[in-house]
């Protein structure tokens, strides 16, 4: 599969970079892709383990918890955040379809089945690639949108333990009270 | 699709290690993840959400929740006007006062319902307005908002005052401005003039239209964020803002809008506590107190202080306002005061980042005196304030008896011209009584108890006049001093205590300087005597500066960004002191005062000289005491001191456009005119 082969490419050549640079792993992947777009996640996991004969600080990398068809994802979303920027989705959220809300290419984008749409989310969390978790969270807060509790459980799978009713008045009612 | 088992009461998001499940994503994301996702949801439907399971109601119910969603904007603030009679209730739970009514315990059930109605409905028609309260006499509104958000009422308030500024409203803006309160006063007369009309280039450059200049002024008063989930965060102080100025019941109801940002809403509690402390002590200088450690904590504290003041400036920033700049500088511990037009807040609003980068004026002013600086500031300042104090009382007491003088001198006159005139009465008298003797020797039996009574009378009339002509011996300043002793021996004594005072200062100055190291210009003693008018104390600290440093020290700017000459037209100018001012001015300026230093505010002294002037009939204007300087009694006098002040302060490339701006004052139409004419009938009527 070529992006799977490309991905494993861009995986050892940023490992090279980054021993060699001492830089986190996702910044030099970007620099590798020649995308400079996101700002550097400050909370990086990967500077937990460091490699002790390396004098630079480089630190080692992990190999990414990231699958490669999810990486594939994210790479198609970098390339083409690059092309066309993606509209800032208007707050709060207007419309459960995403297609009202901003360019069909990023609704289409997040059009996938419910597994994928969350490791993205995990992904764009992860790697700090805001515009994708935007994009991802907004999604599922539009999946949320206009549904009764039963339709959430439903459309998220979760199991039946509902809070009672009584108790999310309380705790409205006494927030209240001055 | 399989079911999701449920591990436990605590929710998986909690949990360090984290195990992502793909059968039932939603509530296995990590909780950034989930807050994340969360966050996005419209407020609408979070009930659903917290009702659909117990995860995502402790996650929504969080602290952390709403302080994400504040922050990362998502959360829906609202801001509802609370109406007059609304307010009226919450400050009367329990009605109206009766007391004025009599027994009215007693009334039968339904009269005392009918007559409480009855007087809640006066109370509030003359009190209050839709808007919130409303005062009768200068018919502003103090305007109550209650700030939710995405529900929460209990989110916050903000506290606004609206001014109408009717067309032809005459000279009351001021008036009005001052009977709110200080902080109106201090903007409502600096951006305004007395009609209410925008004085300030940038907010009359912005108003293209002039559509800003009439109806109603909105001012900020406070706004207050309670919830500690929401605060300190520019999203919802800047929404709450925007969502209160565009309330639909202030519609076309205003046209300017101010406000003075405030650090106190981004401050925490214990800074602004341990602030006024640390000021407090630095003042009383207690003994055992470590002082660098308190200045060391005092600068920690100012830099926080004016960081909170510059995020609640960009908070009404993103809500459209623009800083006042040629407000910046008029006190250096103050933040931005700013302004907007309605058609600012067409647009969305700014984000945070964006307003980030905007800059905010600020002023590169010289530090604040420190250490043997700083005492010698102290000493010199409560020194010249004592002896101001002294010389006042002096001055008063002269003054007081040479207006007792001249009376004296007028009745003093008044009888020595008696006096002449008694002078021929005594001849006369003198005659008649050898007459009367003569009679007496012819006379006797019963008319003679007549004649001695007559004889006597006469006598001691003759007394008296003897004694007129004796005091008339003595001359009036004779008689003067020997009356006025007590007075005469209270001033010198006032006038010892002065040396007095001079003396200790020099000395206490020389051994500062010499002993301590402390620094005239470093402490700004300079400036602190010119703004007293006490030239020969500025000479004397002049003689303690370096030689080769006197020509700048006369021209230093102080922590205000000042200069002595500035320092010198600070003060109020009256006409009797007149002479005292433009002494000074002319003493600096033979010093090598340079008339062209420009203050915070772009301002020469000229300028600086100009904006007290304006003040001042600003103040004579709003209270009735007389139209301007140049409408009073000494209108000539006052014309020829101002002609002469502006001579004199004329810096050599001529004024900057600050100090023309002062000068240049809206002028008003003819329908105007006739109206303050008519409105001034009115008054004299």
């Amino acid at each position: 599969m070529k992006t799977d082969s490309g991905t494993i490419n861009l995986i050892s050549k940023l490992r090279e970079y980054q021993i060699r640079k001492g830089q986190t792993r996702w910044q030099c992947f970007f620099v590798g892709l020649g995308l400079t777009l996101f700002p550097i996640p400050t909370r990086t996991p990967f500077t937990n383990r460091t490699e002790g004969n390396d004098n630079n600080g480089g630190t080692e990398i992990p190999l990414p918890e990231v699958k490669a068809a999810v990486l594939s994802k994210v790479i198609e979303f970098c390339q083409h955040y690059t092309g066309e920027p993606m509209t800032e989705i208007e707050k709060p959220l207007k419309s459960a379809q995403m297609g009202e809300l901003l360019e069909k290419w990023y609704a289409d984008f997040v059009n996938v089945e419910q597994a994928l749409l969350f490791e993205l989310i995990l992904a764009a969390n992860y790697m700090g690639i805001k515009p994708l978790l935007d994009l991802t969270c907004a999604k599922v807060a539009s999946m949320i949108k206009g549904k009764t509790p039963e339709g959430i459980r439903k459309t998220f799978n979760i199991a039946k333990d509902p809070i009672p009713k009584e108790e999310v008045l309380v705790s409205e009612d006494s927030s209240e009270d001055p | 699709m399989t079911s999701r088992k449920i591990e436990g009461p605590s929710a998986p998001a909690e949990k360090q290690q984290h195990v992502f499940d793909r059968a039932c994503p939603l509530v296995s994301l990590p909780a950034d993840a989930l807050t994340a996702v969360l966050c996005r949801v419209p407020a609408a439907d979070l009930p659903a959400v917290r009702t659909s399971c117990k995860t995502l109601n402790s996650t929504v119910g969080s602290d952390m929740f709403k302080a994400v969603r504040a922050t990362t904007g998502w959360s829906e603030v609202s801001a509802r006007l609370v109406p007059g009679d609304e307010l009226y209730d919450r400050e009367n739970p329990d009605g109206p006062d009766m007391w004025d009514v009599d027994d009215f315990d007693s009334l039968p059930e339904e009269e005392k319902n009918a007559k409480i109605a009855d007087k809640r409905a006066r109370e509030i028609e003359e009190y209050y307005s839709d808007l919130g309260h409303c005062d009768g006499e200068y018919s502003y509104h103090s305007i109550h908002v209650e700030v939710t958000v995405d529900g929460d009422k209990t989110a916050g308030q903000i506290s606004l005052i609206l001014i109408p500024r009717p067309k032809w409203g005459g000279h009351s803006f001021h008036a009005a401005a001052d009977a709110h309160s200080r902080e109106l006063q201090e903007v409502g007369w600096r951006v305004c003039d007395s009609r209410g009309r925008p004085q300030l280039r940038s907010i009359k450059e912005a108003d293209k239209d002039g559509s800003a200049k009439f109806g109603g002024y909105i001012h900020v008063v406070e706004v207050n964020i309670t919830n500690d989930a929401y605060k300190k965060n520019t999203n919802v102080v800047g929404h709450a803002l925007r969502a209160a100025l565009t309330l639909p019941e202030l519609r076309n109801k205003w046209t300017l809008a101010t406000a003075m940002a405030d650090a106190r809403l981004f401050m925490s509690k214990d800074d602004a506590n341990r602030k006024r402390e640390v000021a407090r002590k630095l003042d009383w200088q207690d003994s055992g107190e470590d002082i660098v450690a308190l200045m060391e904590e005092k600068q920690r504290l100012e830099i926080r202080f004016k960081e909170c003041g510059a995020l609640d400036a960009r908070a009404f920033m993103r809500v459209g306002y623009r800083q006042i700049p040629e407000v910046v500088g008029s006190d250096r511990h103050q933040p931005a005061w700013l302004f907007a037009l309605p058609s600012f807040l067409d647009g969305p609003l700014l984000s945070h980042d964006d307003v980030m980068e905007m800059k905010l004026i600020e002023l590169d002013l010289p530090q604040e005196p420190i250490n043997a600086d700083k005492i010698l500031f102290d000493i010199v300042k409560r020194a010249l304030n004592d002896r101001k104090q002294k010389a006042d009382s002096v001055a008063y007491l002269e003054r007081d008896m040479n207006k007792r003088k001249q009376l004296s001198k007028h009745q003093w006159d008044e009888s020595s011209s008696n006096i002449e005139s008694f002078a021929e009465l005594t001849e006369a008298t003198d005659e008649r009584l050898r007459q009367l003797e003569d009679m007496m020797r012819e006379t006797n039996g019963e008319s003679i108890s007549q004649v001695t009574n007559q004889l006597s009378e006469l006598r001691s009339q003759l007394e008296n006049l003897k004694n007129l002509q004796k005091k008339q011996a003595t001359t009036f300043e004779e008689y003067w001093d020997e009356h006025t002793e007590n007075e005469n021996r209270h001033i010198s004594n006032l006038n010892a205590e002065l040396l007095k005072v001079d003396e200790d200062l020099k000395g206490q100055v020389a051994s500062l300087v010499n002993e301590r190291g402390a620094s005239i210009r470093k402490s700004y003693v300079l400036h602190c005597s010119a703004r007293f008018l006490y030239m020969g104390h500025f000479d004397f600290l002049l003689q303690l500066v370096p030689k080769s440093e006197r020509a700048q020290a006369v021209n230093d700017l102080d922590t205000n960004g000042s200069t002595p000459l500035h320092c010198v037209v600070m003060g109020m100018p009256e006409l009797s002191d007149a002479k005292n001012y433009h002494d000074a001015v002319r003493h600096l300026i033979d010093l090598g005062a340079d008339k062209g230093v420009t203050d915070a505010s772009g301002r020469t002294p000229l300028g600086q000289y100009r904006a007290v002037k304006r003040s001042k009939n600003d103040f004579m204007r709003a209270f009735g005491l007389s139209a301007s300087l140049r409408d009073g009694d000494d209108a000539d006098e006052a014309w020829a001191v101002i002609q002469g002040m502006e001579a004199s302060l004329m810096p050599p490339g001529g004024e900057t456009q600050a100090d023309r701006d002062i000068n240049d004052v809206q002028p008003s139409s003819e329908v105007e005119e006739e109206m303050d004419f008519m409105l001034d009938e009115d008054a004299d009527a």
